[in-house]
């Protein structure tokens, strides 16, 4: 059974419709004038915002595509839409027909919320998750373990900038980096690489300033059904010349200084089972950038010109922080997931709105632990070709919004999936040092 | 100033490189291709320092002569100008005149007139523009160009890194080189001589600080997938030990010029010239790691540099005494030659959820040891037959050989990391001879009472001074090789401080137990810690340490706080910092560096005052401002 639009039925949509001509017909619209269809480049800002929420652009209204949150961005933070036409993204063959073969031999267990018998691709059709199952949030989080970002990650010229609302560009933090997935892999070779308990592994290493250049990190995940066993974390401190283990339990503390938490990786990084409780509010539609310009971060131009650099971030108009004004947002299907955090997080709740076809964040946002709306997380996604040919959609970029502090630290990258000629022992503690002590490319 | 003939050249382009790297916009870590697959990037800094006294030193007080004993014989003291001796060297000074003439400072030994070891009281006086109060004075001024260079090629990886350092004299050094002269000229001679025969007038104390090095330079290249050698003037550091080494013995480390306060401890070890290479197993879940020293290195290049030619951060109460006029370091030799073969073997590995490591190297003794003259023994000849240069001793690393292993694992129940580190050397030289400098038994209240003689079968037992019931002290007795373990243990952990100080995210913070323990200890060895000390060395030497990094602003503002304490001894030492982050070019620091030496100091020079580890650094506590320029 597939969950109806919004909550309505086809027959609520159409006493709606009704009920609407009925209003205009009769003077008592609370619109003034009728609503129409805007079209594809049109600008959604602040100021026209509360005149044409009531318009649609594809058939939907604009209100029901901007969720509470982003509008109070639009209104206090100057975020600005740029209306683009939806184009259908199919993740890659091989993925879909890993879940299609997978489905039978994946259990949830409702008991501890773990799942157990997973290979490769998604872990439950979204389309088929009932709605009221209690545990649908939870199997729809779990499907972001089956990334669809490939077998390998190269998340080429990634950088952090650091933004303050009022004074614009503060500084940035410049990395290479790189993940293997140890299972669930699809590119040709064995599904899973290992014993079977890593999830994937992954390496920072830190090319720009100067005071960071040749600082590498790198962690484990362990795919324990619980999730309980925490990521073995390794830096390599260039300034010592050594490796240091670091403490594991750090998946709810921020990256280095930034605005964004391990636990804000791709919107939502941690397991289900690290919540206390996940809840599908609802499956709706929003406007979301799926179709970020191919380039992120633009090599042409020096870090002395981020604008330049990263092209896709506003970074000059006020509040220096939002996506560029000409990325376009689309329509987009998605869930909307809410999660209780743990006591000791400091999120009190977090909410993320992902693509209904496969695990892809696009929107999200944390409340404190008062209850209060503290960051927005705005995702820019981009389907990207592997060198092996591998259909994959990336995110390119993160908005990491404190609303609080009107503070915000983005991240773009040119985002690569299986980038060829890449081995298991490329991506080991091992190479840690050789990988950050050099060139940086 | 410590700089290489073929490197003087380099100079000009450098300084022209750095400027151009600093104006252009493009020149951070530039992102440079060229034909094919070369890749080349540029980074590096300017930083500046000053530093500041926060203590008056003694070493510019004019009651620091030992003694006067013009006049006196063996067996009398003068306990006024022009007294009567009464003492075997006379009392201690308290003040003008005590002890006898004013002007003249002496070793007297019966009826034999020593010379000056020490400056007297008027010719401090007159070095150091009388009375002189170091509090409050900048004690560095100084400078550093740095350039990193990185590039690749057909799989090749290059590493240039070049550092250029200047300092300014301020009028803090322009003191401590007035007292250098004055420790020289005193009654003009020393009682043993000048380092080949003539009393030299010592170069610009800035010679100690201002230097030119290619730091690194070398080029790594990968044979198959596992295996990478790396050939050049590089680093390797093995071991967990944070501030001490365990096995951390590869390189020596250059204390001279801001003691071990630099955070970032590449910039103050020594890098060599070696092979290594390592070797990854992930059947065995390892990597092997090898290197090899040549013997291709310089001279100053082995073991670790103090500031010994008098300057700032020359031991106390040494600040503006030299030793480069009467010692030598001596690298020509028996098992301290630089050019003796070293190396060293790893293998480390993860089991059982635990990183670990097993090691051996055979290296050169970090911190030196003095291989005296026969002159002061009455030696047939130095350590092991060797030749002494030095007019009193040699300063010499003899190699020494070392095991060690590590072993660091999350604990998720006290949510740290907790890291062990043992290593066991088997020939650790130390000197031996407690007291003071001729050490006399005789007069308790002397500051050279001490032993009354050398350890059995040392150097100098039953021979020279020693034969005549007078040890030579300071440790200038010779030298004993000891089988030592170092261990330590560490935890790290993320404490969790955002609601207690507002911080913007939990605080790498970490407690550290370090010991060396001396095996086959004896009291009759009469180890002392250091030469020109009497001070013994106990059995056991622990020190503990701890810091913490606070973070606030998306890590703009980073306050810090590392502190040591010497448990066996008392002393120790504090780091309250500030660090800043203002943009992609700049970052500050600020920091005290405070020092207590728990009673354990020395007062007088070549005495027996029994300082120990922090006591060396009394009187030296500072503020410091450090500004980066980075690109």
């Amino acid at each position: 059974m597939t969950i109806e639009t919004n909550g309505m039925d086809r027959r609520d949509v159409l006493r709606a419709g009704v009920a609407g001509a009925a209003a205009v017909a009769t003077g008592l619209a609370s619109t003034p004038a009728m609503a129409k269809e805007l079209a594809a480049g049109f600008i959604i800002n602040k100021e026209n915002y509360d005149s044409i929420k009531g318009d649609t652009f594809e058939g939907k209204t604009i209100a029901s595509m901007v969720p509470e949150k982003l509008e109070w961005m639009i209104k206090n933070y100057n975020t600005t839409i740029k209306l683009a036409n939806s184009k259908k993204i199919e993740m890659d063959k091989k993925y879909m027909q890993a879940t299609k073969d997978g489905a039978k031999d994946v259990k949830f267990n409702p008991a501890d919320r773990t799942v157990s018998g997973w290979k490769a691709g998604m872990l439950f059709w979204p389309n088929e998750v009932d709605p009221k199952d209690p545990n649908a949030a939870d199997k729809l989080l779990w499907n972001l373990r089956a990334a669809t970002y490939g077998a390998t990650m190269d998340l080429r010229d990634i950088a952090w900038a650091f933004l303050d609302a009022k004074t614009g560009y503060e500084r940035v933090q410049a990395f290479q980096s790189r993940r293997y997935y140890m299972e669930g892999r699809l590119d040709g070779g064995p599904v899973t690489v290992g014993d079977g308990t890593i999830s994937q592994k992954t390496y920072f290493v830190a090319i720009y300033p100067q005071d960071i250049r040749g600082l590498g990190l790198f962690s484990v995940r362990y795919n324990q059904p619980d999730s309980k066993k925490p990521d073995d974390s390794y830096a390599y401190l260039k300034s010592v010349r050594r490796v240091r283990r670091l403490s594991g339990g750090a998946w709810m503390d921020p990256i280095g200084g930034t605005d964004q938490l391990y636990d804000d990786w791709d919107i939502w990084d941690a397991a289900p089972t690290k919540y206390k409780s996940n809840k599908l509010l609802s499956r709706r539609w929003i406007l979301a950038i799926a179709h970020s310009p191919e380039i992120s971060v633009d090599l042409k131009f020096p870090f002395t010109e981020p604008a330049k650099r990263f092209p896709r971030i506003g970074i000059t108009i006020p509040p220096h922080f939002n996506p560029a004004p000409d990325v376009g947002w689309e329509p987009r299907e998605v869930f909307e997931i809410e999660g209780v955090c743990p006591d000791e997080h400091p999120y009190s709740k977090k909410t993320v709105y992902m693509e209904c076809d496969f695990p892809r964040p696009y929107l999200g946002f944390s409340l404190d632990r008062k209850g209060e709306f503290w960051k927005m997380f705005i995702f820019q996604n981009r389907p990207d070709v592997g060198d092996d040919g591998y259909n994959a959609v990336m995110p390119v970029l993160g908005h990491i919004i404190d609303v609080k502090r009107g503070h915000a630290t983005n991240w773009s990258s040119n985002m690569k999936s299986n980038p060829k000629g890449v081995t298991e022992q490329m991506v080991s503690l091992n190479v840690l040092e050789e990988v950050a002590t050099g060139t940086g490319q | 100033m410590k700089i290489e003939k073929s490197f003087k050249r380099a100079i000009p382009g450098l300084a022209v490189a750095a400027a151009l790297a600093m104006g252009l916009p493009a020149a951070h870590a530039g992102d440079a291709e060229g034909a094919g697959d070369f890749k080349f990037a540029l980074s590096g800094y300017a930083r500046a320092w000053v530093s500041i006294n926060l203590e008056n030193q003694g070493e510019f007080r004019p009651n620091k002569g030992l003694h006067n004993g013009v006049g006196c014989t063996s067996t009398t003291t003068n306990a006024a100008a022009g007294g009567a001796c009464s003492g075997p060297y006379g009392s201690s000074v308290a003040g003008n005149g005590v002890g006898g003439n004013n002007n003249v400072a002496s070793l007297n030994q019966g009826s034999t007139l020593l010379g000056p070891v020490l400056p007297n009281n008027s010719e401090v006086n007159k070095a150091t523009d009388g009375n002189y109060n170091s509090k409050y004075k900048p004690s560095m001024v100084r400078g550093s160009v740095l350039l990193d260079g990185d590039a690749s090629y057909m799989g090749l990886k290059f590493k240039a890194i070049a550092r250029l350092d200047r300092e300014y004299k301020t009028d803090y050094l322009e003191q401590l080189e007035n007292l250098r002269k004055a420790n020289l000229s005193g009654n003009g001679t020393s009682p043993f001589g000048y380092n080949g025969g003539k009393a030299p007038n010592p170069n610009s104390i800035l010679d100690n600080y201002n230097n030119f090095d290619f730091r690194e330079f070398w080029v790594e290249a990968p044979i198959g997938d596992r295996t990478t050698v790396k050939i050049g003037r590089q680093q390797i550091v093995w071991g967990e030990s944070d501030f001490f080494h365990a096995m951390d013995v590869v390189h020596g480390y250059d204390l001279s010029w801001r003691l071990f306060f630099e955070g970032e401890n590449e910039e103050w070890r020594k890098p060599l010239i070696l092979i290594s290479t390592k070797i990854r197993i992930p059947e065995a879940n390892g990597m092997l790691a090898a290197y090899i020293r040549p013997g291709w290195d310089r001279c100053q290049d082995i073991g670790n540099t103090y500031d010994v030619n008098g300057g700032r951060w020359f031991f106390n109460p040494y600040r503006g005494y030299t030793l480069e006029t009467t010692t030598t370091k001596n690298c020509g030799q028996e098992n301290w030659d630089e050019n003796n073969i070293g190396g060293g073997i790893r293998w480390q590995g993860e089991a059982f959820d635990l990183n670990y490591s097993i090691a051996y190297m055979h290296a050169n003794s970090a911190d030196p040891v003095a291989n005296p003259n026969p002159n002061v023994t009455g030696a047939a000849s130095g350590y092991k037959g060797s030749t002494v240069d030095g007019s009193i001793f040699d300063r010499i690393h003899p190699e020494i050989d070392v095991i060690g292993i590590t072993l660091s694992g999350y604990t998720a129940l006290l949510d740290a990391v907790v890291s062990t580190e043992v290593a066991y050397t088997f020939n650790q030289p130390f000197n031996q001879g407690q007291g003071g400098f001729f050490g006399y038994a005789g007069d308790p209240s002397s500051p050279f009472s001490g032993k009354t003689a050398c350890p059995t079968n040392s150097l100098g037992s039953g021979v020279g001074f020693d034969a005549s019931g007078i040890g030579t002290g300071v440790g200038l007795c010779g030298i004993k090789t000891k089988g030592v373990i170092n261990s330590m243990l560490r935890m790290d952990k993320n404490l969790k401080l955002e609601d207690v100080l507002g911080t913007s995210r939990p605080s790498f913070s970490s407690i550290q137990l370090f010991d060396q323990w001396v095996m086959d200890w004896k009291d009759s060895d009469q180890l002392v810690r250091l030469f020109a000390y009497g001070s013994p060395l106990k059995e056991h030497n622990t020190i503990l340490t701890a810091f913490t990094v606070l973070n606030y602003m998306n890590d703009k503002i980073n306050p810090s706080f590392v502190v040591g304490f010497d448990i066996n001894n008392g002393g120790g030492f504090a780091i309250p910092a500030v660090a800043f982050t203002l943009n992609d070019n700049w970052v500050g620091k600020i920091e005290a560096d405070i020092f207590w030496s728990g009673g354990r100091t020395e007062n007088a020079q070549f005495s027996n005052e029994r300082s120990q580890l922090f006591g060396y650094f009394d009187k030296s506590t500072q503020l410091v401002f450090r500004l980066t320029r980075q690109f």
